[in-house]
């Protein structure tokens, strides 16, 4: 529809420049108007313009007040623009005109679930549910639910009903995996993130998840490679340049750890988690100077960063600055680091 | 050509140094120093003169020593200097007549033993013992042994062992009459053994010497810390020394007491704690109590071989110092006394008759009427033949800190540990390297804490002869906190943190230091008060301390694993009482409490810490006897005194229930009290439900706080 409106459009153009002095105006249908706008909307989400593409929508509904298709595309991009409640609007419309539309009925659930109303967020799953019980999405956000409230047993049965209603649902087993890790079953993350990769190679954020597994599990060498995947699928993903570097920096590799460290800091200035790590290394090759002022970079990025502190304190110790170390590891302690109230009552009596 | 004139130098060098013979000292051998011979030959001749009575003081000595004990001595202390007099005459002349002649072994020998005697820890001797050696001439065959003993000095522990074994091979041949310097040398060899597993893992510390305002350029050593390190004392021989007299044995003037206080983190000029303490002769410190309250005094005197005085601080004043009873002090010398925290048990060191060795750790009770109790020998596990000093007793109550000649040293005295758990000592552990070295490691304490230790040493870099140091303990070596973070959930876009710490074991002391200061409450001046410490589940006073006069400044240890009561009581005041619930596992802590007591008036209330009941019954238990008997004692005291008892709730349950179960409770107290005949018309029972809440209900500490038993005069 929408290239058949661009043809002729194209074509009245063309007759228009070969016919200098007759000017043709083209009166097109409010249909035909809505379609148009309709149409770009789609376009603009592709582009990720989700503001632009909100306008088109209205336009469409302007000339369309009962647009099923644009109302629905518009909760979309208003989710996108987190226009939660907007997008609930829209949403709300779409279930008007066609009260079967379950991917509306469930897409208030998701803005509900952003908008942290459990309630609400719950009562649409179960709503979407009912209605059809093959409906992968709401298990995988129900998953979700339980993952938050770290009801981590309860999200890996949703998971799995998810999984079970979408065999090839790469996210929920991500996800699955994920919840398996914080469990401490780090042999059966591994098996789940192995598979959400298998099922979408492209999945950066899994093999990072990976190698966090491999690395709990002592697999310095498998964990290096899955963070290296991950970095070759996006050169800019500083988390996992992060964690790679903390591999490194377990095995000694002081150099490749503060390579990897400093890159994930070329891709986000500031990073107080490879900051602190810099500091990490300093201690470990006991340049306690280095150290401090690793620790301090960190701790200008994120003054409440806890692990910081607690390594500027084993510096300050190891420079004869007893007092400012223990200065450190009391705002450690205080910042929820169990290391520091340790270090405190030891040290600092 | 240039090149050429320095490698024939080396060569000829090389070749001196290498293939050099031994010259007599005799005029033939030098034809073309004719003018100097006279001269050097009288030089030469005054100096091994003088080497040769100091050596044969040495040797005397030496020859003393093991008749009467039986073994060699095993720390430079045995050897008390023996012969240096000579040495020191010796050696500007030996040094002179090897301008002359280098290549003379035994005037290097002779050399290299002066050196060793007058400084072991200086590495010169073993260039002349080396030389001496390479000049293949006959000199005396303990060339090997003192070579040996220099390079263990020097931390060359496979260097001494290569010379302690050459010494060994030439005694082998006459095992019978060699049987003592044979076992010693096997000492040796296992001291160097010893010496280099410890190097091998250091210890993780920091070494300070303590100043100017504490060390100078004469000794100072036995340094002893009040349990928080606020107040130390020491021994110094200072020139300025009471009396100004000097020790005829060694030349240094007769030691005296000082004191230092810490404050703001740094040591005061030690001062000198005058004639109250120090006399004219030897007086020492020798220990003093966790609480800086009681100070233990050696004083020397021919006749007793010298014995253990103690003196108390009365508010800024130390007593004179009082002779302890004949239980601890024997005819033979008694030093180095540690008290228990409780106060009830004196460690000390004697070599009385029956000895196990040299010097051993003994301990006394405290009998019910005070006095100190028949010495007991501490045992074998802790007493070696070879002698122990310095003995430490932790505020933990059971960890012991000891020099010793024995058990495993690196040589001489080294500082060792040991643990009194399931109804005996452990083995004794060596502190290692480098706070135990080859040389006399002695008089060592360490706070409460456990992280600072202080001790004496005669290490390079100080202010002259013995100095004081602190070793800051640092623990384990600390991992540095790692952060990570994932993004755990497909489609969450927020990270999710992790951190990650390397496991780090500790095992510092087991205990908590309550410290403060005690004053009147309304006039707010410090007070002399008396604190009981109970154990609550025996009902036993533990022990009993007293405030200081003048500062109201108290100190008690409390080891881990008891439910101690604290009394703070003075006539005229209600008592004021506290509660530790320690569990084994509680880890080190100070725990500052001023206490300000109250006048006993009408209108004054206290809260009641330990009073227990049963969980949600009214019932009272056993371990709130001492404090109800207190209780009693007051209103027995004070035949007047109308109080109410009031019991109150934390806000969990309903309003009704509470109510009724803490007018119950202040019922059961009365009761008691009752049964301990007070009149019952002096009570009156009060349950105030949760109605007075003096802390938050929203903690478990809080809660804590609330749940309470008052009382409160109603009329005196």
């Amino acid at each position: 529809m929408k290239h058949l409106l661009l043809l002729c459009l194209g074509f009245m153009c063309l007759s228009t420049a070969a016919q200098d002095t007759v000017k043709v105006k083209t009166v097109l249908t409010p249909e035909q108007e809505a379609d148009l706008a309709y149409n770009d909307g789609l376009e603009l989400i592709t582009k990720k313009d989700y503001s632009t593409a909100v306008s088109q929508f209205s336009k469409a509904i302007s000339f369309k007040p009962n647009f099923e298709r644009a109302f629905y595309n518009r909760a979309v991009a208003r989710h996108e623009l987190r226009q939660f409640e907007e997008s609930i609007q829209d949403y709300n419309h779409t279930l008007l005109v066609n009260p079967t539309n379950m991917e509306a009925l469930f897409g208030k659930a998701e803005n509900f679930y952003q908008l942290k109303k459990k309630d609400s967020c719950l009562t649409f799953i179960h709503k979407t549910i009912q209605r059809d019980s093959l409906f992968s999405k709401a298990f995988y956000l129900l998953g979700q639910l339980k993952f938050d409230e770290a009801e981590y047993k309860e999200a890996i049965l949703h998971y799995n009903k998810a999984i079970s209603t979408k065999a090839d649902y790469a996210y929920a087993y991500n996800d699955r995996a994920s919840a398996k890790k914080l469990l401490g079953d780090d042999s059966g993350a591994i098996q789940d993130y192995e598979k959400a990769i298998a099922l979408d190679p492209k999945l950066f954020f899994a093999y990072n998840n990976l190698g966090s597994c491999k690395r709990n599990k002592g697999d310095h060498a498998g964990a290096v490679e899955a963070y290296t995947k991950a970095i070759d699928l996006k050169p800019d993903y500083f988390i996992a340049l992060n964690n790679r570097g903390t591999v490194k920096l377990n095995t000694g590799d002081y150099l490749g750890a503060m390579l990897d460290f400093e890159e994930a800091l070329r891709q986000k200035s500031n990073y107080p988690l490879a900051l602190n790590n810099l500091a990490s290394v300093f201690i470990k090759k006991q340049d306690f100077k280095s150290a401090l002022d690793w620790s301090n970079k960190a701790l200008n990025a994120d003054v409440n960063l806890g692990a910081a502190y607690l390594n500027r304190g084993i510096a300050k110790q190891m420079l004869r600055d007893e007092e400012g170390a223990c200065v450190d590891w009391k705002k450690a302690s205080e910042l929820g680091i169990p290391e520091g109230k340790r270090y405190h009552s030891s040290y600092c009596n | 050509m240039n090149t050429l004139y320095k490698i024939v130098s080396l060569i000829f060098f090389s070749f001196t140094i290498g293939f050099a013979q031994n010259i007599e000292f005799e005029e033939s051998n030098f034809p073309g120093k004719k003018d100097q011979w006279p001269e050097v030959k009288e030089i030469f001749k005054d100096g091994k003169y003088a080497f040769e009575i100091g050596k044969k003081e040495y040797d005397l000595m030496l020859e003393n020593y093991v008749m009467e004990n039986i073994y060699y001595p095993a720390s430079r202390k045995d050897y008390q200097r023996a012969g240096n007099v000579y040495f020191k005459q010796a050696l500007p002349l030996l040094l002179k007549a090897q301008t002359f002649n280098p290549n003379n072994a035994y005037l290097n020998y002779m050399l290299g033993t002066t050196c060793f005697n007058l400084n072991p820890q200086s590495d010169s001797a073993i260039k002349f013992f080396e030389k001496a050696i390479a000049l293949k001439a006959k000199i005396p065959t303990d060339v090997n042994y003192f070579l040996g003993w220099a390079y263990q000095f020097q931390l060359n522990w496979d260097e001494a062992i290569k010379y302690y074994k050459l010494n060994l091979n030439s005694l082998k041949s006459n095992f019978a009459a060699n049987e003592l310097a044979i076992e010693d040398i096997n000492k040796k060899i296992n001291e160097c053994k010893v010496g280099k597993k410890e190097m091998a893992s250091p210890k993780r510390i920091f070494v300070d010497n303590l100043g100017e305002n504490i060390n100078s350029p004469y000794p100072e050593y036995s340094a002893y810390i009040s349990a928080d390190e606020s107040m130390m004392l020491l021994t110094a021989r200072r020139e300025n020394t009471t009396g100004g007299k000097t020790d005829e044995n060694d030349k240094w003037p007769f030691e005296d007491l000082y004191q230092t206080f810490k404050v703001n983190g740094k040591w005061t000029k030690a001062k000198n704690l005058g004639e109250v303490i120090n006399t004219a002769d030897h007086d020492a410190s020798s220990g003093l109590s966790g609480d800086g309250s009681t100070m233990f005094i050696f004083k020397y005197k021919e006749k007793d071989g010298g014995d253990i005085y103690s003196s108390n601080l009365l508010g800024e004043t130390w007593t004179k110092p009082e002779h302890l009873n004949k239980n601890v002090n024997s005819k033979r010398h008694e030093s180095s006394v540690s008290l228990s925290y409780d106060g009830k048990r004196l460690y000390f060191v004697s070599d009385r008759d029956g000895t196990i060795g040299d010097r051993d750790i003994y301990y006394s009770d405290k009998d019910p009427k005070g006095e100190w109790g028949k010495a007991v020998n501490a045992g074998p596990i802790l007493n070696t033949k070879y002698g122990e000093d310095g003995v430490f007793i932790h505020p933990d109550g059971k960890t012991i800190y000891f020099s010793s000649k024995g058990h495993n040293t690196m040589g001489g005295y080294d500082i060792f540990k040991s643990v009194f758990e399931k109804g005996r000592w452990s083995e004794p552990e060596n502190l290692g390297y480098p706070i135990n070295g080859p040389d006399d490691d002695v008089f060592f304490v360490i706070s409460a804490s456990g992280n600072h230790g202080y001790f004496a040493s005669s290490k390079q870099g100080g202010f002259g002869d013995k100095d004081i140091y602190k070793i800051t303990f640092l623990g384990p070596e600390k991992p540095p906190l790692v952060m990570n973070e994932d993004n755990l959930l497909a489609s969450v876009t927020a990270p999710i943190t992790e951190f990650k710490a390397e496991k780090l074991v500790t095992n510092g002391p087991k205990m908590t230091i309550l410290k403060g200061v005690i004053t009147d409450a309304k006039t707010n001046q410090p007070l002399e008060a008396t604190i009981e410490l109970i154990d609550n589940s025996l009902n036993e006073v533990i022990a009993t301390f007293k405030s200081n006069s003048t500062t109201g400044k108290y100190l008690v240890s409390l080891p881990s694993g008891k439910n101690y009561g604290i009394f703070v009581k003075k006539d005229g005041y209600l008592f004021h009482s506290e509660n530790f619930d320690l569990k084994s596992s509680d880890e080190y802590q100070e725990v500052e409490k001023n206490v300000a007591l109250k006048q006993i008036e009408v209108g004054q209330s206290i809260v009641l810490k330990n009073i227990f009941f049963d969980f949600d019954k009214a019932s009272l238990r056993s371990e709130s006897m001492n404090e109800l008997n207190q209780l009693v004692k007051l209103l027995t005291d004070n035949p007047t005194l109308k109080i109410e008892l009031g019991s109150h709730t934390d806000s969990k349950g309903s309003d009704e229930y509470n109510q009724k179960l803490s007018q119950s409770r202040s019922q059961s107290v009365v009761s008691y009290l009752i049964t301990k005949q007070i009149l019952a018309d002096r009570l009156v029972p009060k349950g105030y439900g949760e109605t007075v809440p003096v802390a938050t209900n929203e903690t478990e500490a809080g809660r804590q706080e609330n749940r309470r038993t008052e009382f409160k005069i109603l009329s005196k």
